[in-house]
């Protein structure tokens, strides 16, 4: 038997088969937010489990793990296929959460560890618009954000999410799975916003995750959310627009720094600046 | 790396990207994947960067409250930082 | 800073070196600051080009990616008899977040004629009324952004127009309450408490303070809504804060907006007696 998904990544189409039910369930979860019919002829792969379980794609991919388990293939595939997807992307990439809360915009910029993802998944249990918890695009000629709704990968514990999750959306075991010591939540349980839909940008807080201080919000210069949104821009040194776009950007959304301690004071302080 | 004369004529590096954010001037080199501010005397000089520096000297006189030795001597010195930082080149390299 | 010597050739376009010869010396020169430099090296930073993993840009060769896409050769339509033309529509505003139903007029519009609104915009049905109108239920989405929308038709064959900009989406605004009416009652009572303001929700929630049990409300419309309160015998009297929360959670607080009178206390007013028309009317 042949599974088969269809999706679109950014710019970028795919076409997925593979002879494992396994394997199609997992890119089903992982690539839940792609789900748009790919608009020109899609990029086709296809891969086959072994009866010794080993695993093999075709076309080939950079460093396929040969002895991988399923949740080590599929982890590395999603994340080859993303990359892929970047390289060809006329976007530019920011390393960003974001979200929207009646009609407005807000990036969390951050890397690993800041708490972006904390943050997004908190205001997307709270019901708020998701683009993603991970990177946003942002069009040059627009300098309006789109979405990226892939799976949200926490590695916090889901404990803290627990007053915000009325719904119960991460008990769920097919919207919230363990992959690899993380917990990867499927958006299609959230409010999710188009990847095509164009979300002009109001806001800008870098998350700052810090669990023994005080929650601060201090407001910062476009000088400084330049340079810090410039470290987070993929493929920045490839993208001639980059200081136009980004420009434009700080000089007429303001920027703050969000130390925070814990979720639901985090996400009424964003409320209130949103408001 | 060319040596800077009071009759030296540079422009930008081609690869540099520069821009006005806010009331900050910064210029992004994408080849060092570094991003550098410049006070607004920097920014005079960078934008007359088509002028020899003996030019660039006078003029800052004229718009600068500063003295002839102090604008020649950090005329002189700003124009080495770009050069050393990749930012500028020799407009007819000898 | 007074310059030391003049400058030997002459500026004529310079109106500060103009000014300089007349006498006033360092009159109009900006203060001196020495330029300055800062370097940031971003790849030296925690950055995100390498961040969560290996990242080499010289490879993720994925095959065919450049392969161009076929171009795509549907069915030619017939030319059609009529373009439809779009007039107006109305109402032309909506917030976001809800469902409500846009009449849109013009010219030639054709039985199974198709409404979009542009982004965030989805349209739910369409009613063919005549040729010269349409209703359409549309839903506002919740990450809609404020802002104007283009509104078109497209007939089945086809031929489409569009009205620029006709349509505006808005975003809601926090409730604000004025004043209440009566803004006072007694213990171990019951009534009727109108309150005045702005940007009121249907679904709204209210609250008085303790000892004061809200039994049911009224939504009348954006700038008037009621509430029936129950005060009970052993609520203490005193000034009470009244809070109002619209169902988008955006809320509004007027201090001591209602007073709780013990028995003794109260005194009915002129003030009091006007409103209880409003009482009877609910």
């Amino acid at each position: 038997m042949t599974f088969c998904q269809q999706f679109t990544i950014a710019e970028s189409h795919y076409q997925v088969s593979t002879n494992s039910q396994h394997i199609a369930e997992h890119l089903q979860h992982l690539f839940a937010g792609f789900q748009t019919p790919p608009q020109s002829t899609p990029i086709t792969f296809t891969i086959h489990q072994n009866p010794d379980q080993t695993i093999q794609v075709c076309p080939n991919l950079n460093e396929t793990p040969p002895q991988a388990t399923i949740d080590e293939f599929v982890s590395h595939f999603e994340w080859q296929l993303v990359r892929s997807a970047f390289d060809h992307m006329s976007f530019l990439g920011i390393h960003s959460g974001g979200v929207v809360y009646n009609g407005k915009t807000i990036l969390f910029p951050g890397q690993s560890g800041k708490g972006k993802s904390t943050l997004t998944l908190g205001c997307a249990l709270h019901g708020w618009g998701l683009l993603s918890d991970e990177m946003i695009f942002i069009r040059p000629n627009t300098t309006h954000a789109h979405a990226f709704p892939r799976v949200l990968c926490i590695k916090n514990n889901v404990e803290l999410f627990q007053t915000l999750d009325t719904h119960h959306i991460l008990q769920q075991p097919h919207i919230a799975r363990q992959i690899n010591n993380s917990i990867c939540v499927s958006p299609q349980a959230l409010t999710t916003i188009p990847q095509d839909h164009p979300c002009p940008i109001h806001l800008i807080i870098f998350p700052n995750f810090q669990p023994s201080h005080p929650q601060k919000l201090m407001s910062i210069s476009p000088i400084e959310s330049l340079t810090r949104l410039l470290q987070l821009t993929y493929k920045r040194t490839q993208s001639p627009q980059i200081l136009d776009t980004l420009g434009h950007i700080v000089e007429t959304v303001p920027s703050y720094e969000l130390t925070m301690n814990n979720l639901p004071d985090a996400i009424t302080e964003v409320q209130n600046l949103a408001n | 790396m060319p040596h800077i004369t009071a009759i030296s004529e540079f422009v930008p590096n081609a690869d540099i990207i520069f821009r006005e954010v806010g009331e900050t001037f910064v210029l992004f080199d994408p080849n060092k994947d570094a991003l550098h501010t410049l006070n607004t005397t920097a920014q005079f000089v960078w934008e007359h960067l088509a002028s020899p520096p003996q030019t660039i000297i006078e003029k800052l006189q004229s718009t600068y409250q500063v003295s002839p030795e102090i604008a020649q001597h950090d005329v002189m010195r700003i124009l080495e930082q770009f050069n050393t930082l990749g930012l500028i080149q020799n407009k007819s390299p000898q | 800073m007074p310059e030391s010597s003049e400058p030997n050739e002459p500026s004529p376009d310079d109106t500060r070196r103009s000014f300089l010869k007349q006498g006033l010396k360092g009159a109009l020169l900006l203060p001196y600051a020495t330029p300055t430099i800062e370097s940031i090296f971003l790849s030296s930073v925690e950055g995100a080009d390498d961040d969560d993993d290996d990242d080499d840009d010289s490879s993720s060769n994925s095959g065919n990616s450049n392969s161009a896409p076929p171009s795509v050769i549907g069915n030619i339509p017939p030319p059609p008899p009529k373009k439809p033309k779009v007039d107006r529509v109305s109402p032309d505003t909506g917030f976001i977040g809800s469902k409500m139903t846009v009449y849109v007029w013009g010219e030639d519009f054709e039985r199974g004629a198709r409404v979009s609104f542009d982004s965030g915009i989805a349209v739910l049905s369409v009613n063919y009324e005549n040729s010269e109108l349409l209703t359409v239920e549309i839903q506002i989405e919740s990450y809609a952004y404020e802002g104007k929308r283009d509104v078109t038709v497209t007939n089945p064959n086809g031929q489409s127009d569009t009205d620029k900009n006709a349509f505006e989406v808005e975003a809601r605004k926090a409730p604000k309450i004025d004043k209440l009416s009566p803004d006072k009652g007694q213990v171990d009572s019951t009534l009727n408490i109108n309150i005045k303001g702005d940007y009121f929700q249907e679904g709204f929630q209210i609250s008085f303070g303790s000892g004061v049990t809200v039994l049911s409300t009224r939504f009348f419309d954006d700038t008037h809504i009621g509430a029936r309160i129950d005060i009970s015998p052993y609520a203490q009297d005193g000034n009470r804060n009244v809070t109002v929360i619209n169902p988008d959670r955006q809320e509004d607080t007027k201090y001591n907006a209602f007073e709780v009178q013990s028995k003794s206390k109260s005194k009915k007013s002129k003030k009091d007696s006007r409103y209880e028309q409003d009482y009877n009317d609910w």
